[in-house]
């Protein structure tokens, strides 16, 4: 497990540096254009998280796994988390490029509702007394909100935004020079790491806190068993 | 909550394996018409998820007088008027173009030949009247050198529009020669 | 365009405040469970 953070930190510290200080300026946007090394990856997570989401989701509802509940449980604090780092580095980006922090068009709109989703089931799966009720709601909700997905993806190539079509749409031909397009996957794959082994070692935390529940429930059902000792005076 | 002993793997006709391919279909009815749903309803409501209408939008549909909508385009090569605090330019599609004036600082990428996305209302004299402008970039990326080695080899001008396609230019090397010296090799 | 440099800089901060939150946050569950695990898997009569 540390050796995941290592991988993870080994890959995304020398991409961070290149992307910051070893790449160049864009020709119109200049170093504002650093933001975007933060912003792509970060949706990128978003909408893949919620793919491993929806996944889990299936598995939990279909297979009943019971490691699926949990993995659901622990990827929805992560990817609001994420969401909502796309949608504030948007917005610091949007100002000073367009002029404006926000509008509501089909991408920005479609992306404030992926955030929705993942703190509804954030939530939901944390609301119920009954676990496995929540679990199952949970899943339903993320499972409802796949058909948001393609809409993300599809939204600034369905209808007329301010935020622009993807550049990397098509790895072959990306509307993207090549030194700026190196270190913006160096970043994704870094970040993509990191997301994944955050989303671990919170699934190996839950898995222990799970054991100690079960072993202190146990415990205090021997006590109720076991009549008190006498003490003698 | 588990069923019966899962005898799933052989012949897939134990209890449990039924139940989950139930389960599957059920899921999978539900996606379709779920999906279904959302395109229809997003069909229905076209008109209201565009961002801005385009020149040629108003002139096939005049919007109503007084009412408040987006018209985006690209800003027209040559039509930029500083006034005073008034800024005209033109807005244009390729087809049609129409007048815009703007009192109001511009954003910085503002500029001719850069997509921009202006709110306002359409004047008495066919122009449009803009309360606010947001420049609109396109999706290329790239470095102030190949752009000035684009400009030089006459296969871009930015004031007219976008970039060459990104396969010409996306692994583009330019040698390091400060622009303002005249180049080694020819063009 | 240098004028934008704290959009930058905040842009960065937010990620690295989000990610290492997180991070921080999964570490200290994970000492807080290995413990009480551990006190609990030790001590098989006492009910802490």
């Amino acid at each position: 497990m540390p050796w995941l953070w290592g991988v993870s930190l080994a890959v995304l510290l020398p991409a961070v540096a290149w992307a910051l200080f070893l790449s160049p300026a864009d020709w119109q946007q200049g170093e504002t254009v650093r933001i975007m090394y933060v912003h792509v990856p970060m949706a990128w997570l978003a909408m893949s998280g919620y793919a491993g989401l929806a996944v889990a989701s299936v598995l939990a509802l279909v297979w009943k796994h019971p490691l699926a509940d949990l993995a659901a449980r622990e990827l929805s604090p992560v990817g609001a988390m994420v969401t909502a780092l796309c949608l504030a580095t948007g917005s610091l980006w949007g100002q000073p490029m367009w002029g404006t922090w926000w509008a509501w068009d089909a991408r920005m709109t479609s992306v404030l509702v992926l955030f929705f989703l993942w703190v509804g089931h954030a939530a939901i799966t944390r609301a119920f007394e009954d676990e496995e009720r929540g679990a199952r709601m949970g899943a339903i909700l993320a499972l409802v909100g796949v058909v948001n997905l393609p809409i993300v993806k599809f939204s600034v190539d369905w209808w007329n935004t301010l935020h622009q079509p993807a550049s990397v749409a098509r790895l072959a031909a990306p509307g993207m020079h090549i030194s700026m397009l190196g270190p913006l996957l160096a970043c994704a794959a870094g970040f993509s790491l990191l997301f994944g082994t955050l989303v671990l070692a919170r699934v190996r935390a839950a898995v222990m806190e799970r054991r100690v529940q079960a072993l202190e429930l146990a415990r205090a059902r021997e006590a109720d068993r076991i009549p008190p000792a006498t003490v003698p005076a | 909550m588990s069923g019966a002993a899962s005898t799933g793997r052989s012949g897939g006709l134990g209890l449990a394996a039924s139940r989950r391919r139930r389960r599957m279909w059920v899921l999978l009815l539900c996606g379709l018409g779920l999906g279904g749903a959302a395109a229809l309803a997003l069909t229905a409501f076209q008109d209201n998820l565009v961002f801005f209408r385009s020149p040629s939008d108003i002139a096939a549909s005049a919007p109503p007088e007084g009412r408040a909508f987006r018209l985006g385009g690209l800003v027209e090569t040559g039509s930029v008027v500083k006034d005073g605090p008034e800024a005209r330019f033109r807005v244009t599609d390729g087809a049609h173009s129409i007048s815009v004036s703007y009192r109001g600082v511009l954003p910085d990428l503002f500029r001719e030949g850069q997509g921009v996305v202006t709110l306002g209302k359409m004047a008495p004299d066919g122009g449009f009247q803009a309360s606010e402008v947001l420049a609109r970039h396109d999706e290329t990326y790239m470095p102030p050198e190949v752009m000035d080695a684009l400009q030089r080899s006459g296969h871009w001008k930015p004031e007219e529009g976008a970039a060459p396609p990104a396969a010409s230019w996306n692994t583009l090397q330019p040698s390091a020669q400060p622009s303002g010296r005249p180049a080694g090799n020819g063009g | 365009m240098s004028a934008h440099w704290i959009h930058v800089v905040a842009a960065w901060g937010l990620v690295v405040a989000g990610f290492g939150g997180l991070t921080l946050g999964a570490a200290l569950r994970h000492r807080v469970a290995a413990r009480r695990l551990r006190e609990l898997e030790r001590s098989p009569r006492r009910v802490a």
